[in-house]
């Protein structure tokens, strides 16, 4: 084929003579030397005559566009180039396909090579975006306009995809939200159903009424978790006492009966500031001497006993900051991971500690994590002084109930400190607390006297009406009850780790004959 | 055959003329060419040097990007440019060269130009960021690393 450049000459040039007239002869001349392609051309010339100029196209729109760029392609006497292929038209076989200049600028192609391009423009492995690639000359940037023959049902397959496509984050959100929708209601369904009993549940509920459930329960049920939750951490601390005004808002003036034993929903609205209160009086009356019980523990706590009441002091001024600066919090951890270094010697000669000095790093490392954690979930968390940073003993700044990140050093001491350390086990917490409670409320009606727990059998009686005598009663007290005795559990056992601290002492090695070595304290 | 139609074309022209700088040396059939660059500035980092550049077609050429790398050779003497964009096993980081950057309107002269240019307006005698891990690890062929073309000065 490329043997044959002068004879292609003279027919592309009879050709741009007379394009219409010449055409058809024009190819059969120029496959006439081709030896074997020849029959090929030529019998796809004979079977399809249609030479673009003096054939009825279908196309005849784009063909009519094309045309008067033909003819300047003639005025300028070059032979046109197909920037794709790069042969130009002087090598036009009766097969090759027609030109087209689909942009201002000069570049113009063989309609194939350009479909070809577009293709792969297409090809779904180049895209870059799932939107539709942008089809333009490379040179000038025109967009190239193809036109195709429309399908309904390939176009309406094309934008069911697109739609699916674009709905499934949206969806895979909208199910994972319900399901955990669904699975919050189901928890605060079981609450209710286990903090009132049936009967009261089924009654509060409206159950027996409806055939379905009172829509504004159905609406206010998923939210029992989730308050539960939150009564886990401090951020509850400012909101949860204003729900409960909307109850009395709105139930206060119709509200008659006794005051006392009050209602079910009247105990649950007080809860809040049953929770507040308690919250405080532990912050005043337990921390600090928490603190003090942790404090001796540390390594070498006894060596400066003297900070202690001032940190003491420090620490408690601490409980009454209320920040939610969390970034603030953690350049607080920074500046303690530093000053940590300084705790290492000392750390090291503790007798106790068995490990090296990396591994006291690592200690450090989970502690700052577990910190975070602590401060994530927010559970008793107080957000540290900013102005702590000057302080080279920090070990107040974490002190609560649950949070006692320096003595996970040693395996023992850590199991008991560390309880209700990470966000999974205080959501476990709360979402299990119901439970708890309905299980201490069955426990006190075992264990009270039964004139307590039974309601009054005769009507003058009533006076004596108590608030133990109802289930939820006894639920909610039994939950009061676990609260406390948890709390004070866990303060016991700390006092005990203190008070052990100090009898500690080292079994010497048990020598050869098996006799008793003494302590070396 | 579409590509071996245009790449006679191209070859008859590379056979008469090119650019100053860019030599032919192998195109033994339509799959794997070699070429040769200089940069012709004074450029300290290339000065004297030549450089062996290896192309390699895909059947869908022009509508598929060629594979360029640049080769090393000891006889003659061929090395890989330091350039932050060229690691040392030769690949090159050239947008044009991937299947975003490339369009049928280039050719192998154009190629070799752009190469060509981005030597001369290099002045950092690096390697790009992570060369040793990349010469490592990878296996695959050019085209099919995905790279990010953040810097459009060089």
């Amino acid at each position: 084929m490329a043997s044959l450049p002068p004879q292609r000459q003279q027919s592309s040039q009879q050709r741009r003579s007379s394009p219409e007239a010449s055409s058809s002869q024009q190819r059969r001349r120029s496959s006439i030397p081709q030896s074997a392609t020849s029959e090929d051309s030529q019998t796809v010339l004979l079977s399809h005559p249609s030479s673009p100029e003096s054939s009825p196209d279908p196309e005849t729109k784009p063909k009519q566009h094309a045309r008067p760029k033909i003819q300047t392609a003639e005025s300028n006497n070059e032979p046109r180039k197909c920037w794709i292929c790069f042969a130009d038209e002087t090598e036009d076989t009766p097969t090759s396909s027609e030109w087209r200049s689909p942009c201002p600028c000069s570049l113009t192609a063989h309609e194939s090579c350009l479909l070809d391009f577009v293709a792969d423009l297409e090809a779904p492995q180049n895209r870059k975006s799932s939107g539709p690639p942008k089809i333009e000359c490379p040179q000038c940037k025109a967009k190239i306009t193809i036109a195709r023959p429309r399908s309904l049902v390939v176009e309406g397959v094309r934008a069911m995809q697109r739609a699916t496509a674009r709905f499934i984050l949206p969806f895979t959100f909208v199910t994972l939200a319900g399901t955990v929708v669904t699975g919050c209601w189901m928890h605060g369904f079981s609450t209710i159903y286990l903090l009132f009993g049936p009967e009261d549940a089924e009654r509060l509920l409206g159950i027996d009424k409806a055939v379905g459930i009172n829509s504004k329960w159905a609406l206010g049920l998923p939210f029992i978790p989730l308050a539960l939750i939150a009564a886990r951490t401090r951020y509850a601390d400012n909101l949860l006492p204003i729900l409960p005004i909307f109850y009395f808002a709105s139930t206060g003036p119709q509200r008659d009966g006794p005051l006392w034993p009050p209602s079910a929903s009247m105990t649950v609205a007080i809860l809040p500031y049953i929770r507040a209160a308690y919250n405080e009086f532990y912050d005043r009356v337990c921390a600090p001497r928490e603190k003090a019980w942790i404090k001796q523990i540390q390594p070498r706590a006894g060596d400066h006993g003297g900070d202690e009441e001032h940190e003491q002091h420090q620490g408690q001024a601490n409980d009454f900051e209320d920040g939610m600066d969390i970034g603030l919090d953690l350049q607080v951890e920074i500046v303690e991971e530093e000053e940590g270094n300084d705790d290492v010697p000392q750390a090291g000669n503790a007798p106790e500690v068995e490990q090296g000095e990396a591994n006291q790093g690592q200690d450090r490392i989970q502690d700052r994590n577990q910190n975070q954690n602590q401060h994530a979930e927010g559970n008793r968390a107080h957000v540290p002084n900013p102005h702590q940073h000057v302080n080279p003993h920090p070990h107040h700044q974490h002190q609560h109930q649950n949070q006692h990140e320096h003595q996970n050093q040693n395996g023992v001491q850590g199991l008991v400190l560390n309880n209700f350390f990470s966000l999974p086990q205080t959501i476990m917490g709360a979402l299990v607390f119901p439970g708890i409670s309905a299980a201490m409320g069955a426990l006190l009606q075992v264990a009270l006297p039964r004139s307590w727990t039974m309601p009054p059998s005769s009507r003058w009686d009533r006076h004596s009406a108590g608030f133990l005598q109802s289930r939820f009663g006894r639920s909610i007290v039994g939950g009061c009850l676990f609260v406390v005795l948890k709390d004070t559990l866990m303060l016991y056992s700390r006092y005990r780790l203190a008070q052990d601290h100090k009898m500690r002492r080292i079994v010497d090695y048990d020598g050869k004959k098996g006799k008793k070595a003494g302590a070396t304290r | 055959m579409f590509a071996n139609k245009r790449l006679g074309k191209e070859l008859a022209k590379i056979q008469q003329s090119l650019p100053p700088g860019i030599d032919f040396v192998s195109a033994p059939d339509f799959k794997q060419w070699e070429m040769d660059i200089r940069v012709l500035d004074a450029n300290p980092l290339y000065a004297d040097q030549t450089y062996r550049l290896r192309f390699r077609f895909s059947p869908n050429y022009p509508i598929e990007a060629p594979e360029v790398t640049f080769i090393h050779l000891s006889q003659p003497l061929r090395t890989i440019p330091i350039h932050p964009h060229i690691y040392s096993n030769g690949i090159i980081c050239l947008d044009l060269l991937g299947t975003q950057g490339w369009s049928p309107v280039q050719n192998v002269e154009s190629v070799c130009m752009s190469l060509q240019s981005m030597l001369t307006g290099n002045t950092k005698n690096e390697r790009p960021p992570g060369d040793e891990e990349f010469v490592r690890r990878n296996t695959q062929r050019p085209r099919d690393i995905r790279f990010v073309y953040e810097d459009s000065s060089v």
